[in-house]
């Protein structure tokens, strides 16, 4: 599978970013487009210099309620919050856990126009907090913005080497609004009270921009 | 139930959907409980300068690559107490009781002198945890910034602070993040900008005291912040420690504030 990755120096400065962005544009042939480039991903896991690209998809119960996310109960048993998938090229032939993504640009901002996500075998194989198995194999969202390049949440991997975006969707892209029972969806600190929980999901709870969380709440004393 | 006291860390709980802060009512022990710390990093250009203890004689580490303070009652009070001022003059330097202590609240015991739950209660009084934390960061910064100052002989420039403070409101103006750390700290990170850095550690200072700082460009810090290097210990050869987990997760999660 091939992967999108960045070189460090591009991620180090926003006038770098530009510089280094500028040059993929111009490779395109489209009005508005951008011709990233995608590594193959055996290539990339003992190279640090090359920041790869991933996504981690959570799924929110209801617009009106977006702080809780569906907890995926893996076959090893592990929870997870999300999905974690590494941004792949458009013409992918096995593409298995990734998320195809169709890129427009603004000045220096990358950003996602649709998403196509392949869910890996464990999250498909996956049963939620009611037992229900996973319905899909993939999933392709037509209008979707959300996804801005460089602006990824964290860094991890063994060399710090993977970029995070966290992307969030309202489940009806999963279920019908009859079968999205709230008790298939924790908040972050739920979760984390938690046993047996994947790393990669742990990191992204930890993450979750407690401020904007909490902001929303008035602030109580007791 | 135990009355609170300055040196006690500052408890928050969750509880139906909101965090409170707990001054006066015991928390129930089935609600997940944490404690709230501020970390601060010395950004500097493509860079972030790394400090050894010789600098500021705390005595928790031999070297900082950020600065973390768990924030007590104590600590509360004094950074609410006149919030946004500075309240560390040249007078400070020559008081040897200011440095004797290793946070804000029983070095500058003279100002929380009247400490009580009923006056922490009524200063926290519908003030967010966010403000809470940002009032702190400001002045354990402004602390951490007299100390070497005391330690290196540095010039000691209080009006550049007091200028920034008031042109944007905050030190650290849009330049944060948070997150719960491995040992439930609730952790707002800053990242002073580098021009103010450079005001306060001129550039010709930094490079003539070599013995008191260590550049660590951004390209060694991402490394340093990994799994990888933690494990082969490459890190004990650059500045002479390890890393702890929570140092680690601080690096990946506040990497891309060092820049943008």
């Amino acid at each position: 599978m091939k992967v999108l990755a960045f070189p460090q120096e591009s991620l180090f400065r926003e006038v770098c970013w530009r510089s280094y962005i500028s040059t993929k544009i111009s490779r395109s042939s489209k009005p508005y487009g951008v011709r990233l480039e995608y590594y193959d991903h055996r290539m990339l896991s003992d190279f640090p210099h090359l920041i790869q690209q991933v996504a981690f998809v959570m799924f929110y119960p209801h617009p009106k309620d977006r702080f809780r996310y569906y907890l995926f109960v893996l076959p090893d048993g592990k929870k997870s919050l999300g999905v974690p998938v590494h941004i792949a090229a458009p013409n992918t032939f096995f593409p298995t856990g990734s998320l195809v993504v169709s890129f427009g640009v603004t000045g220096s901002l990358v950003y996602s126009k649709t998403i196509t996500i392949h869910f890996p075998k464990a999250y498909r194989e996956s049963i939620n907090l009611s037992g229900e198995r996973f319905p899909l194999k993939s999933l392709h969202v037509s209008q979707y913005e959300d996804l801005r390049l460089p602006y990824y949440t964290f860094l991890t991997g063994p060399f710090n080497n993977h970029a995070v975006y966290i992307l969030q969707l309202p489940s009806y892209h999963i279920f019908s609004s009859d079968n999205a029972k709230i008790t298939n969806f924790l908040t972050p600190i739920e979760f984390l009270q938690l046993g047996n929980r994947s790393l990669f999901s742990e990191l992204v709870a930890r993450r979750l921009d407690w401020d904007e969380y909490l902001c929303e709440r008035e602030f109580h004393l007791i | 139930m135990r009355t609170r006291v300055p040196s006690d860390l500052v408890e928050l709980y969750y509880d139906n959907q909101r965090i409170h802060l707990a001054i006066s009512d015991p928390v129930p022990d089935t609600l997940p409980k944490f404690h709230l710390k501020v970390g601060i990093f010395f950004r500097y250009y493509d860079s972030i300068i790394g400090v050894f203890d010789e600098a500021l004689q705390l005595g928790k580490s031999p070297f900082y690559i950020y600065f973390s303070f768990p924030i007590t009652y104590g600590d509360v009070m004094f950074s609410l107490l006149k919030k946004d001022w500075i309240k560390f003059s040249r007078d400070d330097l020559k008081d040897e009781s200011v440095f004797r202590g290793k946070s804000l609240w029983e070095s500058f015991l003279h100002i929380i002198h009247d400490f009580s739950e009923e006056r922490l209660k009524e200063l926290c009084q519908g003030v967010r945890v966010s403000k809470i934390a940002s009032l702190c960061a400001l002045q354990y910064f402004w602390y951490l910034y007299l100390r070497i100052c005391k330690y290196t002989k540095l010039s000691y420039e209080p009006d550049i602070l007091r200028y920034m403070v008031k042109k944007y409101g905050s030190f650290f103006y849009n330049r944060e993040h948070s997150y719960l750390d491995f040992a439930n700290y609730l952790v707002y990170t800053y990242f002073p900008r580098s021009i103010d850095m450079g005001g306060l550690l001129p550039e010709p200072f930094l490079y003539t005291h070599l013995q008191f700082f260590k550049e660590i460009p951004f390209k060694e810090l991402r490394l340093l912040g990994s799994n990888y290097y933690h494990e082969t210990g490459a890190f004990d050869t650059v500045v002479g420690y390890t890393l702890s987990p929570n140092d680690r997760l601080a690096i990946s999660y506040g990497f891309k504030y060092l820049y943008f």
